[in-house]
């Protein structure tokens, strides 16, 4: 086998309407910039792509990219990137995805895939070092995301295939590699309307190796010991996985209810993750490789099942007052049949169970009821009858029936299941993720919530937080390395763990800049030195690669400028700005706008939410 | 008795079967009298666990630190720092 230092720098470019392929390379100056994941797909098709191409046309991309971690051994760095524009928000959209798909794809050699056209037909793609085969789907075409895996995996390491839904282009259909997901923005529905039902790698014709052998090897057991040593990457997402955090949000009513309108219920804990570690007897299911392990599995009505995750317990259990873990369990194996991500269908259930509870659509659905809900779901996945609608969505189903004020979206793209109101620093990070309503992008309920460290109702300082952890998980999806590894490393370091943590809590609540730069996350950057060495760019600082960070974050926010998005979109729903959540005894809204603008001063945009040139210079982004 | 405050803790994050709570059930959680004037900590220590700094204690949705003097009446939730995601 043929060992290539941390990266192949190979992309192979399909083009699926003349059924050929071209070899190009990852030129140097990118991969110092954007480094690889995230960063490299955005880049990759802001050279390619035109503004204004419809998502479902034979003019959209859609990209695979792998970083430079993967394949080297670094802890939870099975991950790999997808990158296009979305059916479901008309703008780009990036999801990674820890399934065994990314390492057979870089291991057969390719650090990035780019697919563009439309194949004449249904087909498959096999891949291997020399190139890409199109095969006939005919007899994978219709099967639902189980059977179309196993029959793609006679042929090589991982897989990507599409259920349905993806087939039927419903606007939140997703992609499915394992037992994990290319989950948001209607990703399936890109491959449905290019006829892929499935991609397949081969795997195994390279080794990736370090440059610096010793030292990453160092530097691998300082990052164990980091992940070891920290109560959330060792204990609660070990036992408990990301569902452990219900509890903490359930009682400090950041959990969504019944359409948003809650914020914590009584009965929650029946589908918290310690009560389904209990009853369904859990062992992990993990990405791989992977120390922190938050994947599981366990035993539900009598077969192996993959565990629901925090998200998909919350958007299809407590925000349509669902608390049977077993329906949960149901509605989860019933989108991961068809392909369809779990949040934005739950969002959409939300909208329609209240549409339907205000007269203005005819369902059987009914708040903290299962009935209907399985038979919803495949009406949704098959497009049929009010199904057909509630596909595209719930901002174009709204737009269609009425109660857009109850549509629980963000640019189109349905929230996931934090209520804001009551961490109003994570509404800001809604409000101004680049994919619309995503918790990923920043995710600050950790610092205002989970970590408690500031005050969760105050607006200060929430935009230094957004624009901070934006930057930071940008840079880490580009590495590109599990998101929760940041716990870990930000919590480890000498001066966090000396300060007192009331200090720690004083200096963020009132010097946010200073308490976030005591968090030192220098370990990745050493971990990409290790790798690569100085084999193939020079040294990454800490300091370049939050900014290269920002450069991926301010290109995403760039191209969504081009199609169209500005102040008008970073916003939330009515509700979470001007009614309370019933759990209140105070009321609580997102004060947004007064966030908003400090947000667009320090990141260099102007009034209206547009880069500022100057900053697109400072970035080095060439201005199209 | 008159001096003392009957209180509640419940117990999360595997926290319960480390203290081997005896037919412990989540809703209900642990029933304890106090007496008047103490603070969480001792509660705490009184349930039998045995380290607790990396906790997290919350009280009617606002969380508190274990040197809180308790109330009567008080429903404290008692969870390890989890990560969500
Ligand atoms: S921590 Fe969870 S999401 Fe991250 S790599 Fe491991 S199993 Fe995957």
């Amino acid at each position: 086998m043929r060992e290539v230092i941390g990266s192949n720098n190979r992309i192979l470019e399909i083009d699926l309407s003349t059924k050929k392929f071209t070899v190009s390379e990852i030129n140097k100056k990118d991969r110092n910039m954007y480094l690889g994941g995230k960063g490299m797909g955005l880049k990759l098709l802001y050279d390619r792509m035109e503004p204004g191409v419809d998502p479902l046309g034979e003019d959209n991309m859609i990209a695979f990219t792998m970083g430079v971690f993967m394949g080297s051994g670094a802890p939870c760095s099975g991950r790999f990137e997808a990158v296009t524009k979305s059916p479901l928000t008309g703008i780009m959209t990036c999801s990674s995805c820890g399934g065994p798909f990314g390492m057979a794809l870089k291991t057969t050699g390719w650090d990035a895939m780019i697919i563009r056209g439309k194949a004449s037909a249904p087909v498959y793609l096999a891949i291997d070092s020399k190139g890409v085969q199109f095969k006939p789907a005919k007899g994978i075409w219709g099967k639902d995301m189980n059977q179309a895996e196993a029959a793609l995996l006679k042929e090589g390491a991982g897989a990507l295939v599409i259920g349905q839904a993806g087939e039927n282009l419903v606007r939140i259909a997703n992609i499915r590699s394992g037992h994990r997901f290319v989950g948001r923005g209607g990703m399936g529905a890109v491959l449905g309307s290019k006829n892929v039902k499935g991609i397949v790698a081969k795997g195994g014709e390279i080794k990736i190796v370090p440059a610096k052998k010793e030292k990453f090897k160092k530097i691998v057991r300082r990052f164990n010991k980091y992940i070891n040593n920290n109560p959330v990457t060792s204990g609660t997402y070990r036992s408990f996985g990301t569902n452990s955090a219900t509890i903490a949000c359930n009682t400090t009513g950041t959990i969504p209810v019944r359409n948003f309108t809650g914020g914590s219920h009584g009965e929650v804990h029946k589908i918290s993750g310690e009560t389904m570690a209990e009853r369904f007897k859990t062992k992990w299911d993990t990405c791989k490789p992977c120390t922190i392990m938050c994947g599981h599995k366990g035993t539900i009505a009598g077969e192996e099942r993959h565990i629901p995750e925090y998200e998909t317990v919350h958007l299809l259990g407590s925000n349509l007052e669902i608390f049977d873990p077993v329906a949960v369990s149901d509605f989860n194996e019933l989108c991961s049949k068809y392909g369809m991500d779990t949040i934005s269908l739950g969002g959409i259930l939300g909208w329609a169970m209240e549409a339907t509870e205000k007269g203005l659509i005819k369902t059987s659905l009914k708040f903290g009821s299962t009935e209907g809900v399985a038979d919803m779901i495949r009406d949704i996945a098959l497009c049929r009858g009010i199904g057909k609608d509630l596909a595209q969505g719930s901002r174009l189903a709204a737009k269609k029936y009425g109660g857009e004020d109850f549509a629980m979206h963000v640019k189109g793209l349905e929230l996931p299941g934090y209520e804001p109101r009551g961490a109003v620093g994570h509404g800001l990070g809604y409000a101004t993720a680049n994919r619309g309503g995503c918790h990923l992008s920043s995710y600050v309920i950790s610092i205002e919530i989970l970590f408690n460290m500031a005050n969760p109702f105050t607006p200060k300082w929430k935009h230094y937080m957004v624009k901070f952890m934006e930057n930071l998980f940008a840079a880490i999806n580009s590495l590109h390395i599990c998101q929760f590894t940041a716990y870990a490393v930000m919590f480890e370091p000498f001066l966090v763990k000396v300060s007192p943590f009331p200090l720690l809590k004083v200096l963020m609540g009132n010097m946010a800049p200073l308490a976030m730069n005591l968090m030192d996350v220098s370990l990745f950057p050493e971990t990409w030195h290790a790798i690569l060495g100085k084999h193939y760019i020079p040294y990454l600082g800490m300091l370049k690669f939050i900014k290269a960070g920002e450069r991926v974050h301010v290109l995403e926010r760039y191209m969504n400028t081009r199609e169209g998005i500005s102040k008008k979109d970073d916003t939330l729903p009515l509700r979470l700005l001007t009614e309370g959540r019933k759990c209140d005894a105070k009321e609580h809204t997102v004060p947004l706008e007064k966030m908003l603008k400090k947000y667009y001063k320090s990141r260099g945009y102007d009034e209206n939410g547009i880069p500022k040139k100057r900053l697109l210079r400072r970035l080095g982004i060439k201005i199209q | 008795m008159a001096n003392e405050i009957a209180i509640r803790i419940k117990f999360f994050s595997g926290i319960d079967r480390e203290l081997k709570l005896e037919n412990y059930n989540h809703e209900q959680g642990l029933a304890m009298n106090v007496p008047a004037g103490k603070r969480l900590k001792w509660a705490l220590r009184t349930a039998g666990m045995p380290a607790f700094s990396n906790h997290a204690y919350f009280r009617s949705g606002e969380r508190i630190s274990t040197r809180a003097k308790l109330r009567n009446g008080d429903e404290v939730t008692c969870l390890k720092p989890s990560g969500g995601g």
